[in-house]
């Protein structure tokens, strides 16, 4: 399993190093979670923006969308992995998932935090901007995610399975006896 | 027989008579067994002698939903770890788990132990090793005879990683354990199900926000209510007559014997003998006793140090203010063998309305059982009045400083306490202070501080960030910094 996560992240950081970055990003704002590419098994996410001069910045969240047979569907994520090494982001339609959320710091360091949830299965697009004093975009970047949802496999039982009574009885019993 | 030989063998009666009481009366006002007997005769019947079972309570529960998902419990919050209704609690879990037949002990790796625990699982961790015998008779619980592999506990926990296991740290060998039993036969489960349904706050490792290497888990966004209300201590030296009151508490009938001392800062003594028993009334409110060692029951195990601390708190001063404020003692910390004395040290920390009190200097009670016998006895209550804190109760929450935020806006004055402590060197790259810093935080909680000041009349409401053993106080609201404390460990 955690050979195939390797190469889910692998692949897609190959797919989106090509299409994220249409904007150059603010090297003093910096996405800490979730890392770039990564990929979580949950419904909801913790965004961590760190700031380290004081900035204004806004914070977008969106689904990427594929058209399905004429509707709407969530990016299948294991299909990706299957795909030929190309991804046309065009053929995305982003669905906000947030309002967007303005942050201004004032202090050298500080942290943008926020926990979205109800997300189902699929892409998902961080998008920060830094805006400047004017209200104008200065900087943009573009941060992708892929939600998953956990197998059984992943809860499967992390211990082999245990003796039996009468061998931990036995085992114990020669410890007493001769010492560990 | 002669009148005059009579009264000779009366007088001579007499005589022995004198003898043996006057012995006696040596014995009973100079020896020891003065204080027991005489405690006894002026303990009030109504005293409110704690079981020792609901003061042992863990320091966090820490329950993971799955995916990095998390929350941080108190126990003096909910009735998770113990609850004397039907609710499902941890304690009921792990009796349950007890019940199974063939249950296994297994070392296991501290990988292992938190690899178990990166899955949904509950954790209760205590701020000391209890020792696994009396963890068991604490608590009531069904010991099977393979727990006897176990020394102590510091932390037990369920991982749904291993349904059918229970996961113990012991701390005092820094081992890990699981016991496995054939099948999951607890209710484990249901109780994080209850606990995630009821809704909860959102802590996640300060590594998932900071981006640093520290594992500790930080609240995402807390709101409370908790307000700020005056206080006063529990005695003061100069109210002359209410530390008469408590000296005679601890003297009993040999208070008449009893030398008092006032010095010039005003600190009041009192000694009994040569030092064998003394008590002083120091002008910052706190109360010490001191008694000479003479026993020699070296044998008194964790419990039974316990319920000896716990009955001589409930005779010299009881479990609340002595003017009756309500406050709920737990024991915060242990000590073994303090000062190369075989017993004991226990350090009781105060919950007012479920919310932690912490001291920027001392504690609240200290209390030493060595060999048997209780040797050092500190009390530094807090008193107020009732009606403050119902009416705090009734106030909205309103949102705490963000939790991220305070660290990255105070570090520098972390890391000034740091360096100050001895517990980091100065680093010439000012760029990696805020990572230094960051990664050695430890702790971080809500409660109030009782600040060392004398000129501060409230307890105020607090942001705590343990960092190397040191507790450091901030503003709930403003983070504005408050002051620090060393926690009391050796």
């Amino acid at each position: 399993m955690k050979k195939m996560i390797v190469t889910l992240m692998v692949i897609l950081s190959l797919l989106f190093s090509t299409v994220v970055s249409y904007g150059a990003s603010d090297p003093n704002v910096v996405l800490v979670n979730p890392a770039s590419n990564s990929t979580v098994y949950s419904n909801n996410l913790l965004i961590s923006v760190k700031l380290t001069q004081p900035k204004t910045i806004k914070v977008k969240v969106f689904e990427e969308k594929q058209m399905v047979n004429g509707t709407l569907s969530a990016v299948n994520i294991s299909a990706l992995t299957s795909s030929n090494g190309t991804l046309n982001s065009s053929s995305f339609t982003s669905v906000a998932k947030m309002i967007p959320a303005t942050f201004t710091s004032t202090n050298n360091l500080s942290f943008y935090t926020k926990q979205i949830n109800g997300l189902d299965p699929g892409l998902y697009r961080i998008q920060i901007d830094t805006i400047d004093t004017a209200g104008k975009t200065i900087y943009s970047t573009n941060s992708y995610v892929a939600v998953k949802e956990k197998t059984a496999e992943e809860d499967a039982d992390i211990f082999e399975t245990p003796q039996s009574g009468t061998m931990q009885f036995l085992q114990n019993l020669l410890k007493n006896i001769f010492g560990n | 027989m002669s009148k005059p030989r009579m009264i000779e063998k009366a007088k001579n009666f007499s005589l022995v008579v004198l003898f043996l009481s006057t012995v006696l009366l040596l014995y009973f006002f100079w020896g020891n067994s003065a204080f027991d007997n005489a405690d006894a005769s002026n303990q009030n019947p109504d005293e409110n002698i704690l079981d020792a079972a609901y003061l042992i309570q863990p320091d966090q529960i820490v329950v993971n939903f799955g995916a990095d998902n998390y929350t941080v419990l108190m126990p003096g919050e909910t009735g998770i770890w113990q609850n004397s209704g039907s609710e499902a609690c941890i304690l009921d879990e792990i009796n349950q788990f007890g019940l199974a037949d063939n249950i296994l002990v297994k070392e296991i790796t501290k990988e292992q132990y938190l690899e178990a625990m990166k899955y949904r699982s509950i954790q209760a961790a205590f701020n000391f090793n209890i020792p696994m015998t009396d963890f068991c008779i604490n608590f009531d619980l069904e010991k099977p005879q393979s727990y006897e592999t176990i020394d102590t506990v510091t932390s037990i926990g369920y991982s749904t990683g291993s349904a059918e296991s229970l996961l113990i740290y012991d701390g005092k060998n820094g081992k890990y354990y699981r016991m496995a039993a054939d099948a999951d036969h607890t209710n484990f489960s249901g109780l994080i199900d209850t606990i995630e349904t009821a809704g909860y706050d959102i802590y996640y490792p300060a590594s998932t926000y900071l981006g640093v290497n520290n594992n500790t888990l930080v609240p995402l966004a807390l709101e409370t209510n908790l307000r700020s209300f005056p206080f006063r201590q529990d005695t003061y030296s100069y109210q002359t007559e209410k530390i008469s009151a408590v000296a005679e508490n601890f003297f009993g009938g040999n208070f008449d014997f009893v030398r008092k001392i006032t010095e010039d800062n005003g600190t009041i003594i009192y000694m009994y003998g040569y030092g064998q028993n003394v008590l002083i009334a120091n002008t910052d409110g706190s109360i010490e006793y001191k008694e000479e060692q003479t026993t020699n029951d070296e044998n008194q195990g964790f419990l039974e140090a316990l319920k000896t601390a716990v009955q001589f708190v409930a005779k010299h001063g009881s479990w609340e203010s002595l003017d009756g404020a309500r406050l709920t003692p737990y024991l915060k910390d242990v000590i073994v063998d303090p000062e190369n004395e075989i017993g004991y040290r226990f350090i009781f920390g105060m919950e007012i309305n479920g919310t932690k009190l912490f001291y920027e200097d001392g504690e609240a009670i200290v209390i030493e059982v060595t060999s048997g016998q209780v040797t050092y006895y500190k009390r530094s209550m807090i008193d107020f009045n009732q009606e403050d804190l119902d009416a705090i109760a009734g106030y909205d929450s309103e949102p705490a400083f963000s939790s991220v935020n305070l660290i990255a806006q105070n570090y520098q004055y972390l890391y000034n306490i740091l360096i100050e402590s001895g517990g980091i060197n100065a680093s010439l790259d000012q760029t990696v202070v805020f990572e230094d810093v960051a990664s050695l935080i430890t702790q971080m909680q809500i409660g109030y501080i009782r600040l060392a000041s004398e000129e501060i009349t409230e307890i105020q409401p607090v942001w705590v960030v343990t960092i190397n053993n040191i507790n450091v106080y901030f503003d709930l609201y403003s983070a504005e910094p408050l002051g620090y404390g060393e926690e009391q460990k050796e």
